[in-house]
């Protein structure tokens, strides 16, 4: 198990490498460049040649590139340009808010998502399983950006129960934390909702195909044999063998959950990740940028080795030795 | 053999739904199973043998199955209309049941142990320890080597003879009246094949217990059962002491199933068949399921289906020929 886990780690090296290569061609290949925001008009071109100098922008690609990964490797991922502030740090401001709306919302997902599957399944072609296919349909494919501006236009503008934008209430920085617990739950009301939606619909839609799957099995058939109440049969043995691919299904959603988050947080005006990225790209804030990415891409190789961790720990025929 | 029944069947329909017509899976199955016999069901495959048995265990997913009628009697309670805690207390307790495919018929994510405590622990009121004390007995008993071992392994490191073994133990351990085994050696290899059938054979006397035994097979059914009884689209056809079986089958199908069984004396040449298909459920010919492929078919048997009637004490068919022959000899 130990070393399974260590040669995993160490296949992720060369992958990250891949990813942060692509991703600094992309860059490279984007119009302008980091100095464009930063210069004035009136500028004469030795001043602009100067300053691009001084932000590494005439080297070459693969120098700024092995300069950049070098001090990667480090932990040194630069200096975010508008913010005047080690990347790292700026992250790290964030990060907080991003993680609590994706894991909040993930956690809804689950709750509402995995149940409803269940009884979806058991009770095929009834109108309850007709009733949440539709709803899971819609929450499948309806796109964030309009349902959550839906959302605000009905419960934050025409009835203002819950606040349009941020995640707490500068009023109340004061206050105890308990007032200010609540104040940021009353803040990510709507945010979980557009984000945990999503997520239900979609736990929903593998819950019902895997459960559906599952009861048909021989093992089923015996479990109802042996005598047991259908609750134990479908709760115990049936769903125990569902939740294997869920598990699964469950590290590969944690990448699609943070870049869900960060769309949320750009429309509810969330202090999060999402906000500064989607101002690092307008700003060409490369180092912001490139941190961010990196840290996505750790997250993303780092769910999928989870996930594999986790499946072997549902399903007793998976042993990594 | 004239004890009282434990369990009676009796006109029993069992019945699929679906857009392409209606099945006939059971229809009008009467029989009785008594104390300690082994009472074998032979037919074709979907002639209505494992929904018979699934229709007792009250196992029929509904819809698209459905009920159509007749009563089960068991212990005095009709298993057609018992209420379910009355259902809950028969199955895996009073009348259990071991499945065709080993392979799959095991929880794969649940030690052996487990499973088999499990199915003591719904029925008896003794503790998670003791239940699992008495699987690792019960897989002794199945002549499972090193059983404390095996108790804590998972059914994907067992063979299938294994595994086959630890449905028995797991059918057995409430010490159930009634067995259904449902083609139990089918999946085995022939080696296999004959100890799970010594071991069956070995635990009914052991705890008494009366067994229904579904096969395909003539030559299990030779060696497991007491008593025959012939199923053909739906029906018993029918029904008979095993030797009375053997040496003189009377019925036109079961004819053709004992010709067509090959036996030592079988060389090169080609297997005697019986003519004809296994007709299509949705679109059962007319009268008697069988006379399309029956050598002996009559008018009757085109317009009429034959009833299941007794031919001697020990005896029940459902053919005209039979019966015609009788109405000239009382005459």
């Amino acid at each position: 198990m130990r070393t399974y886990i260590i040669r995993r780690l160490a296949q992720m090296v060369p992958v990250f490498l891949g990813i942060m290569l692509i991703l600094f061609l992309l860059l490279q290949l984007a119009p302008g460049g980091p100095t464009g925001m930063l210069m004035d008009p009136r500028m004469s071109a030795e001043q602009k040649q100067e300053l691009a100098e001084k932000y590494g922008e005439n080297k070459p690609f693969y120098e700024k590139f092995i300069s950049w990964m070098a001090d990667a490797a480090k932990g040194n991922f630069g200096n975010s340009i508008t913010h005047k502030k080690p990347v790292v740090e700026v992250i790290k401001d964030f990060i907080g808010n991003t993680f609590l709306l994706a894991i909040v919302s993930l956690l809804v997902g689950l709750f509402i998502g995995v149940p409803i599957g269940i009884v979806s399944a058991t009770k095929q072609y009834s109108a309850v399983d007709y009733g949440t296919t539709i709803f899971s349909l819609i929450g499948v494919s309806l796109p964030a950006f309009f349902f959550g501006l839906l959302l605000l236009k009905i419960f934050a503008v025409e009835l203002p129960w819950f606040p349009i934008f941020g995640l707490t209430n500068p009023l109340l920085r004061k206050a105890d934390w308990i007032v200010r617990a609540i104040d940021k739950a009353h803040h990510l009301v709507l945010p979980v909702t557009v984000l945990g939606l999503t997520q239900a619909a979609s736990f929903m839609r593998y819950t019902r195909s895997s459960m559906l799957e599952v009861i048909r099995q021989d093992y089923v058939r015996t479990a109802r044999a042996k005598g047991l109440r259908d609750k134990v049969v479908i709760y115990k043995h049936a769903f125990r063998n569902a939740m294997i691919p869920i598990i699964t299904l469950l590290g590969f959603s944690i990448p699609g959950l943070i870049s869900g988050a960060l769309m949320t947080e750009t429309i509810f005006s969330l202090p999060g990740l999402g906000k500064i990225s989607v101002e690092a790209v307008g700003q060409r804030n490369y180092p912001l940028i490139l941190g961010i990415n990196a840290m996505l891409s750790i997250v993303t190789l780092l769910s999928a080795l989870i996930a594999d961790l986790l499946y072997a720990t549902a399903d007793p025929r998976i042993r990594y030795d | 053999m004239k004890e009282k029944p434990i369990l009676e069947v009796k006109n029993l329909k069992t019945y699929f739904y679906s857009d392409s017509g209606t099945v006939k899976a059971a229809d009008d199955v009467s029989f009785e199973v008594y104390p300690e016999e082994t009472l074998g069901i032979v037919g074709e495959s979907g002639c209505g043998k494992s929904i018979t048995c699934m229709s007792i265990m009250q196992l029929i997913e509904t819809p698209p199955g459905k009920y159509e009628g007749g009563e089960i009697i068991f212990d005095g309670i009709d298993i057609m209309k018992a209420s379910k805690k009355q259902i809950m207390e028969i199955r895996g307790n009073k009348i259990s049941m071991i499945f065709q495919e080993p392979m799959t018929s095991l929880n794969p994510v649940f030690r052996v142990a487990d499973q088999i405590a499990e199915a003591i622990m719904i029925h008896q009121k003794i503790s998670k320890k003791e239940a699992r004390e008495e699987a690792v007995l019960m897989l002794g008993k199945v002549g499972i080597p090193n059983p404390e071992r095996v108790a804590k392994d998972y059914p994907f490191s067992l063979s299938g003879g294994m595994r086959q073994r630890v449905m028995i133990a797991m059918a057995l351990a409430c010490k159930p009246k009634i067995l259904i085994a449902d083609e139990p050696t089918t999946a085995l290899d022939v080696t296999i094949q004959a100890q799970v059938l010594q071991l069956m054979n070995d635990l009914k006397k052991d705890y008494k217990t009366s067994v229904i035994f579904i096969t395909h097979d003539l030559g299990v059914i030779a060696e497991m059962s007491d008593r025959v009884m012939v199923m053909y689209a739906g029906k018993v056809v029918e029904l008979a002491d095993v030797e009375e079986l053997f040496t003189e089958p009377m019925h036109p199908y079961t004819i053709g199933l004992m010709k067509s069984k090959p036996d030592m004396k079988t060389t090169g040449d080609r297997l005697t068949v019986i003519q004809g298909n296994v007709p299509n459920l949705n679109q059962l010919p007319t009268g008697c399921a069988f006379h399309p492929r029956c050598p002996y078919a009559m008018d009757i048997c085109r317009e009429k289906a034959p009833d299941l009637r007794d031919l001697s004490s020990s005896r029940k068919i459902a053919c005209w020929k039979e019966f015609q022959e009788e109405g000239m000899k009382n005459e």
